[in-house]
């Protein structure tokens, strides 16, 4: 199997290309900044300086969702030509957008906080009032959190209100829970988890954590909200059983790092087990009777490259 | 061209609903007559800009409110919104979207048609002739980007509106020196094969399955034919190849409404972009255009009561 991974940087591509390789299948790396997209009459060329992006039988994409005006393009492409990919269509524009990303859930009846967004500072102590204190207040410029505070009255939450001298674009609302963090690594259907302490109203780091056992519902919610987000893996972060993250981009040192397991070793035959189901579905360019898919791994196979 | 004639409001008409949402840049004279024309047609017409809506989400039930008004019981949804919506269209045409309520346009449409280069890149996989364009992060790889294109190139930020996020580009001592602006901004640079043009474009309005063509004319000095900037536009008779691409734009987006820009190149029309919330030019062409939208939005409501 021939599998890449997309990444930013990479160091955080090198693991799983390593434990893909010690498994006996070929596996890559390429920077994602490298890849120019060409729109063509009737074709989109994805270029890696002066060639094409070469055959892969599953690409792993771990980048931030704010490149999300990039991937999903990229990742329509992929899609249209058959790849499979970890992330899906419309997975980035989802995690890019918090207000979004809850409608999406709550849609896909996933459990999330009690949430309300609305472009307008002028009515927000009355709208505060259909969520009881206490709070977290987020303010956004375009899709990305300006600020973001606990707030416990309407004193607080004004005074975050007034703290904002530039124009924003929305304002969130949403019921905090107060309580402990569960930060989960799903991968397909596993899922590994890490327990984060909220104290003295702050949250622990991920890299603190402790590794932490989900139960039956837990797990299932995690599990639903990462394929609700069109993802296969991806982070979730569970409060009380009520999702409050999800992101594509996983901090896969910090999993690794508590887990007692290899989590590289998981991701790569998740990865493997899914480019075999999906080796066939690639549709190649000038490929006549699949003879180029053929000649692809032989002698010939630079030439055809 | 033979403009529709309009029938008086039946009874069914009389009783429906309709909700427009605007733009928080929503332009007031084209505001006023779309309601103006609504009231018509519509029992009941409200018009609300986004960031004026609350979007409620709570233990798996979704709703978007204003002054306590659930907006999603209205009959029909038009929503007239710009790439700089996105934090609140997103979520707000994602509920339209599984709601029961008409509406022309959709969520993956908007998505898109904010892209330049997402919109060439589906148009172009479909069969509709458009513009070599380019997507990249990194300036770094421009001179890759170019060669696809060569110089001139004109170059648009993703998040570019009403081309005042276009620049033109003639030699790569120009590109350099704007990437390295761009990339401070950490913008997203789409580029594409500049056409050297007659001066003109046409603009396609669909509404539905009707065409309306529009020749819009550069300002004198500008490059760029958006009236916005100054140039003139005028009715033309939309050949039956433009009719065609322009239906064909529209039905691959899933959009009842939308404009479809066209230029002439190499004697072939080719797509330059497909526009969500067009203006409706009324300066040149007075309230046609927004006529034959509330007509189009009470004919599907119409036709939802008589099943």
């Amino acid at each position: 199997m021939d599998i890449l991974i997309l990444a930013e940087k990479k160091k955080i591509a090198e693991p799983f290309v390593n434990a893909i390789i010690s498994k006996g299948h070929n596996a890559k790396y390429i920077r994602i900044s490298k890849l120019i997209l060409v729109s063509k009459q009737n074709e989109t060329l994805i270029k890696i300086k002066d060639h094409e992006l070469q055959q892969y039988d599953a690409i792993f994409l771990q980048v931030r969702s704010n490149l999300a005006p990039f991937v999903e393009p990229l990742l329509d492409e992929l899609e249209e030509t058959g790849y499979y990919t970890t992330a899906k269509r419309g997975s980035y524009y989802l995690a890019m957008n918090e207000p979004y990303q809850f409608v999406n859930l709550t849609l896909n009846q996933v459990p999330t906080p009690k949430t309300i967004t609305t472009g307008s500072a002028k009515n927000i102590e009355k709208i505060s009032k259909k969520i009881s204190y206490p709070l977290i207040s987020k303010s956004f410029i375009g899709r990305n959190v300006q600020q973001a505070l606990i707030v416990k009255n309407n004193k607080e939450l004004n005074a975050f209100i007034k703290s904002i001298k530039t124009e924003v674009d929305g304002f969130m609302l949403r019921q905090f829970i107060e309580d402990h963090i569960i930060s989960c690594a799903v991968i397909g259907k596993k899922v590994f988890a890490i327990k984060r302490k909220y104290a003295d109203s702050s949250l622990e780091e991920i890299n603190n954590g402790k590794t932490y056992r989900l139960n039956e519902t837990e797990e299932k919610t995690a599990i639903k909200a990462t394929l609700a987000s069109n993802l296969d893996i991806a982070r979730v972060d569970l409060c009380r059983g009520k999702v409050v993250k999800v992101d594509p981009k996983v901090d896969w040192v910090a999993f690794d790092t508590i887990s007692s397991e290899s989590i590289e070793d998981f991701v790569a035959d998740f990865l493997i087990e899914k480019a075999k189901q999906h080796e066939h579905k690639i549709k190649l360019k000038y490929d006549i009777f699949g003879i180029r898919k053929i000649f692809k791994n032989s002698i010939f196979g630079k030439v055809l490259k | 061209m033979t403009p529709i004639k309009f029938h008086a409001p039946t009874e069914i008409e009389k009783k429906k609903t309709l909700l427009i949402i605007g733009s928080k840049t929503y332009k007031e004279s084209t505001v006023n007559s779309l309601i103006e024309e609504a009231k018509i047609k519509f029992n009941s017409v409200l018009f609300v800009t986004i960031d004026k809506i609350q979007i409620q989400t709570n233990e798996g039930k979704i709703g978007l409110f204003y002054k306590g008004k659930n907006l999603i019981s209205f009959d029909a949804i038009y929503p007239r919104l710009s790439s700089r919506d996105f934090l609140l269209a997103e979520p707000v045409l994602k509920i339209i979207d599984s709601s029961e309520a008409y509406c022309p346009v959709n969520l993956n449409s908007y998505q898109i048609t904010n892209h330049k280069f997402f919109t060439a890149q589906k148009l172009s996989k479909n069969g509709i002739s458009g513009v070599t364009s380019t997507l990249f992060i990194s300036p770094k790889h421009a001179d890759s980007a170019v060669e696809e294109t060569g110089y001139p190139v004109v170059m648009k930020l993703i998040s570019g509106f009403a081309g005042k996020g276009v620049v033109l580009i003639n030699t790569k001592e120009q590109m350099d020196s704007i990437l390295e602006t761009v990339h401070l901004f950490e913008e997203f640079i789409s580029t594409q094969k500049f056409i050297k043009g007659q001066n003109h474009d046409v603009r396609c309005y669909v509404i539905g399955d009707y065409v309306i063509a529009v020749r819009r004319n550069c300002k004198k000095g500008d490059w760029r034919a958006n009236i916005s900037r100054g140039g003139q536009a005028q009715l033309i008779n939309p050949s039956p190849e433009m009719i065609n691409i322009a239906r064909k734009s529209a039905n691959l987006l899933k959009m009842d409404f939308c404009s479809v820009d066209l230029m002439e190149y190499k004697k072939k029309w080719v797509v330059i972009e497909v526009n969500f919330m067009p203006g409706p030019f009324k300066k040149f062409l007075g309230t046609m255009i927004i006529q034959q939208w509330i007509h189009y939005l009470a004919k599907k409501v119409s036709e939802k009561y008589s099943f």
